[in-house]
C-alpha cells in the first residue's frame, strides 16, 4: 500500500469535504444556541403527542421571536429572545395550561447577553492556547516539522467539524448543526483525540528514522503509517462503536453533542493517516535539510 | 524481566481498595441497617479514628444529571464604598444563609468570577429557586417621629407604608441587615409563642442599644414606641419596643405563626445585599430527565466496554482477556478516584470518562500490536512483551501527555461545564497510563511464566518459519 504516494488525492478529499463548509461558514456563518447568542430556551415534554406548529403558533401570540422545533413526537424545542422574569413565568404558566407538559422531563436554559459574549471569545481562546501548547511540546519530543504538522491535521479537523456544522445549522436548518457550549466539549475531544492519533504515528515515524536503514523519508513515513495502521483502525472502530451506540440513544439535547464526537473521530483518524504523515513528505520536499 | 512481586501487591491493594470504595455504599447501608436498594439516606462517609480520616464516599451528581436549577447572579449597582468583589463575597454569604435555612440539602453557592455568584440548587425548579434567593432585599430599621413623610422619603418607601400613622413619618436608625449576624425562629418562654432572635454586630448593637432605650421611654400604642422594619420599600414588621435591648440580640414578638416567624427569620438573615443582583444565566433540568440521561449513560458505558471486551478478546485473544481484566480494574479505580474526591459528575463529564475508556483501550492496543511484531520477529513471549511494552511507551507518553495538557488548559479556562469534561477525561488519562504501563504487563509477565500460555496462537500470531 502506498498511501504517501497519493497523498494529493487525499489532501484533495479533504480539501472536497473542507471547502463547502467554508463557504457556509463565510456566507451564512452558523446556527448560535442560546449559550452563544443569549436568549431563553424550553426544552418541553408532553404526556401525549403534540405538533410543534401548534406551539409555534401559541408562542407567536408573545411576540417574542420564538423558534420552536419537533423533538421527538412528545416533545418541541422553543427558543426565544432573552425574557424578563415576568415574561419567562407568564409564558411558561401559559405553556402548562395549553398543553399536557410533563415539567419533570423538562429542561430550560436562559443565558444573558453578558455571558454569551465571555463564551464566545472563550472557547476561540481555550483552542488557541491548547494548540500553542501542543506545539511546545511537540517540538521539544519531536521537532517543529513535525508539531506543526500535527496542528495542521488538528486545524483539519476543527475545520471539518466546524464546516459541517454550519452546512448542518444554516443550509439543512437542523436545530443539531446549534453550535453551544456541548458543541464546544466535543470540538475539544477531537482535538485531544486528533492528536492522540497523530502522535502515534510519529512515534512510529521517530523509531523507523533512528534505525538506520536503506529507505527513504518517503518509504520510512509510509512504512510507518502502513505499521500503525491496524493500531489506528482499530482504536478508532472501538471508540466509533461506542459513539454509534450513544447517538441512537440519546436525547434531544445531547444528540448534537455525540454526532459532534461522531464526525470528529472520524476526520481525526483519517487526518492522522492522510494529511499529517503525508505532509512531513511534501515539507521534506520543499526543505529537503 | 520476571514478575514484580511488589507491583503484583500494589495492583492488589489498588484493585481492592478501589472495589471497597466502589462498594462503600452498601457497606454504609448494612451499618446504618438500611435496605439494600431505594434510595439511600445520608451520605456515606467513611471515618477511620485512628487514622484521623474522614472523608464523604459519593459520586457527586451535576444538576444535569439530577435535576434542579443552576444560576448564574451577576452583581451590579454596588452600593457605595465597597469593591465589587467585597459585595460580591458578601453576597454569597447571605444567599448562602438564604439557601441553608430553606434547608435544601447539597445545594452550592459559590463566587465566580470577580463579580459572578454560582448558585445550584438540586431538586428545585426555576420558581422555587428565585422564591428562595427572593428579591434583592435591602433591609432597614426605621423609627416613627411625629411629621410628614417628605417626597424622599416617600420614594426609599412604600406611600401607604410610610404614612401609616397618620401625623407621624419614618425616620432612618441607620441600623440596617448588613449589622445583623444571625437570625433565628424562637419561641416566647412566657406565651409559648413563636418570635424571631435577632444578633447584631458591634455597630449594630450599639445603635440597637441607644435606639430602644430612647424608644422605650414612649408608652405601648403609641408609634414612637414601635420599631418598624422595611425590606426594600414595604413595612414588614413594627412591633412594639418593651424594654432597652443591648445585649447584642432582641426578640422581635407580635402575633406571629410559625411560619411567619421563620419567613421573618430567613428575610432578616437575608440581610441587605451590597448592591443589585440579576440573574446572568438560568439553566432548570426537570427530575425525571436527569434519571434519564443516568440511565442513558450508563447504558452507553456498559455497552460501550462490552463492544471493547468483545473486541479485544476476538482480535487480541489471550493478551485480550488481560487488557479487558486491566480495563475493569481501571474503570473500578477511576470510579474511586471520582467517589473519594467528590467530583461532580456531569453529562460532560461523563463524555470525558467514556473518551478515557477510548484512550485506556489504545495503550493496550499499542502495546499489543508491538507484542505480535516482536514475536513475528522471532522472539522468545517473555523478551516480546518486554519489548513490546518498552516500544509502545512512548507513543503513549506523548499522546498522553498532550491530551492532559489540553485537559489542564480546559480546566484552567473554561467554563463549568467544560471544567467537569476536562476534571474526569485527566484522571480518566492519568489511570489509564498506570493500567497500561504497570496492570497490563505484569499480567502479562505472568502469562509468560505459565506453560500453557506459551502457545504463539493465543497471542493470534503464526509461529515463525525457521530461518
Amino acid at each position: 500500500m502506498n498511501i504517501v504516494g497519493r497523498r494529493n488525492w487525499y489532501f484533495l478529499l479533504s480539501l472536497a469535504i473542507i471547502l463547502p463548509g467554508i463557504i457556509s461558514m463565510a456566507f451564512l456563518g452558523f446556527r448560535l444556541g442560546i449559550d452563544f447568542a443569549g436568549g431563553d430556551q424550553y426544552n418541553l415534554a408532553f404526556t401525549q403527542p403534540v405538533q410543534a406548529s401548534v406551539v409555534q403558533k401559541e408562542m407567536d401570540t408573545f411576540n417574542v421571536d420564538a423558534t420552536v422545533q419537533q423533538a421527538g413526537p412528545n416533545g418541541a424545542l422553543v427558543t426565544t429572545k432573552p425574557l424578563s422574569s415576568v415574561q419567562e413565568t407568564t409564558i411558561r404558566a401559559d405553556l402548562a395550561e395549553k398543553f399536557p407538559l410533563d415539567p419533570s422531563r423538562s429542561s430550560y436554559a436562559q443565558v444573558g447577553p453578558t455571558i454569551a459574549r465571555e463564551l464566545v471569545v472563550g472557547a476561540g481562546g481555550l483552542i488557541a492556547i491548547a494548540s500553542i501548547l501542543i506545539v511546545i511540546y511537540l517540538s521539544i519530543r519531536f521537532n517543529y516539522k513535525f508539531a506543526i504538522a500535527a496542528i495542521l491535521a488538528l486545524l483539519h479537523d476543527v475545520f471539518v467539524l466546524t464546516g459541517i456544522w454550519s452546512i448542518l445549522g444554516k443550509v439543512f436548518n437542523s436545530p443539531l448543526g446549534e453550535i453551544n457550549t456541548l458543541f464546544v466539549t466535543a470540538a475539544l475531544t477531537v482535538i485531544g483525540f486528533s492528536v492522540h492519533d497523530t502522535i502515534v504515528i510519529f512515534d512510529r515515524i521517530r523509531e523507523n528514522l533512528r534505525q538506520a536503514s536503506r529507505l527513504t523519508f518517503e518509504q520510512n513515513v509510509n512504512l510507518s503509517i502502513i505499521q500503525s495502521l491496524a493500531r489506528s483502525l482499530n482504536t478508532s472502530m472501538t471508540v466509533i462503536f461506542v459513539l454509534v451506540a450513544l447517538f441512537l440513544i440519546s436525547p434531544v439535547n445531547i444528540k448534537g453533542f455525540t454526532l459532534a464526537l461522531l464526525i470528529g473521530i472520524v476526520s481525526g483518524t483519517y487526518s492522522s493517516i492522510f494529511n499529517a504523515s503525508p505532509l512531513l513528505v511534501v515539507w521534506r520536499r520543499l526543505d529537503p535539510r | 524481566m520476571r514478575v514484580d512481586r511488589r507491583l503484583l501487591a500494589l495492583i492488589a491493594v489498588v484493585a481492592l481498595l478501589a472495589l471497597f470504595i466502589d462498594g462503600f455504599a452498601y457497606i454504609y447501608r448494612v451499618t446504618t441497617n438500611q435496605p439494600l436498594t431505594g434510595a439511600i439516606r445520608g451520605i456515606p462517609t467513611l471515618n477511620i479514628g485512628f487514622l484521623g480520616f474522614s472523608q464523604q464516599i459519593y459520586v457527586h451528581k451535576g444538576l444535569d444529571l439530577q435535576g434542579g436549577t443552576h444560576l448564574e447572579l451577576q452583581i451590579t449597582q454596588v452600593r457605595a464604598g465597597t469593591t465589587t468583589q467585597a459585595a460580591r463575597d458578601i453576597a454569597v454569604a447571605i444567599i448562602e444563609r438564604r439557601v441553608n435555612s430553606s434547608g435544601y440539602a447539597e445545594s452550592v453557592v459559590r463566587p465566580e468570577g470577580s463579580d459572578r455568584i454560582i448558585v445550584e440548587l438540586p431538586g428545585v425548579d426555576l420558581e422555587q429557586a428565585k422564591q428562595i434567593l427572593g428579591k434583592t432585599s435591602y433591609l432597614t430599621i426605621w423609627k416613627w417621629e411625629p411629621g410628614t413623610a417628605d417626597a424622599a422619603t416617600l420614594k426609599l418607601l412604600n406611600p401607604t407604608d410610610a404614612q401609616k400613622y397618620p401625623g407621624y413619618k419614618p425616620v432612618p436608625t441607620g441600623i440596617d441587615g448588613g449589622m445583623i449576624t444571625n437570625a433565628s425562629r424562637s419561641t416566647d418562654p412566657n406565651t409559648n409563642l413563636p418570635d424571631v432572635t435577632i444578633s447584631f454586630d458591634n455597630t449594630g448593637s450599639n445603635l440597637f442599644c441607644a435606639f430602644t432605650r430612647d424608644r422605650v421611654t414612649h408608652p405601648q400604642g403609641d408609634p414612637q414606641n414601635k420599631l418598624a422594619i422595611f425590606i426594600d420599600k414595604d413595612l414588614v414588621e413594627d412591633a412594639n419596643v418593651i424594654s432597652e435591648i443591648c445585649g447584642g440580640s432582641a426578640i422581635i414578638t407580635g402575633g406571629f405563626t410559625a411560619a411567619s416567624a421563620q419567613a421573618l427569620a430567613i428575610q432578616l438573615n437575608s440581610g441587605s445585599l451590597p448592591g443589585t443582583i440579576s440573574i446572568a444565566s438560568a439553566t432548570e433540568v426537570g427530575a425525571t430527565l436527569g434519571a434519564t440521561t443516568v440511565k442513558l449513560s450508563l447504558l452507553a458505558g456498559a455497552f460501550g466496554l462490552a463492544i471493547v471486551i468483545l473486541f479485544m478478546l476476538l482480535y487480541y485473544r489471550l493478551p485480550g482477556l488481560v487488557a479487558s481484566l486491566a480495563l475493569l480494574i481501571y474503570a473500578a479505580i477511576a470510579l474511586a478516584i471520582f467517589k473519594l474526591f467528590g467530583v461532580t459528575l456531569t453529562l460532560a463529564g461523563l463524555a470525558g470518562f467514556i473518551l478515557s475508556i477510548g484512550m485506556a483501550v489504545d495503550a493496550n492496543v499499542l502495546i499489543f500490536e508491538r507484542l505480535k511484531e516482536e514475536l513475528r520477529a522471532g522472539r522468545t513471549l517473555g523478551a516480546a512483551m518486554e519489548a513490546g511494552v518498552h516500544r509502545a511507551w512512548p507513543a503513549i507518553r506523548d499522546s498522553n501527555i498532550s491530551t492532559l495538557i489540553t485537559c489542564f488548559v480546559l480546566y484552567f479556562f473554561g467554563a463549568p461545564l467544560i471544567k467537569g469534561f476536562a476534571i474526569t477525561l485527566a484522571i480518566g488519562v492519568g489511570v489509564s497510563m498506570f493500567s497500561a504501563i504497570v496492570t497490563t504487563q505484569q499480567f502479562l509477565q505472568i502469562l509468560a511464566g505459565l506453560r500453557p500460555a506459551r502457545r504463539l496462537a493465543l497471542y493470534g500470531v503464526q509461529a515463525p518459519k525457521a530461518a
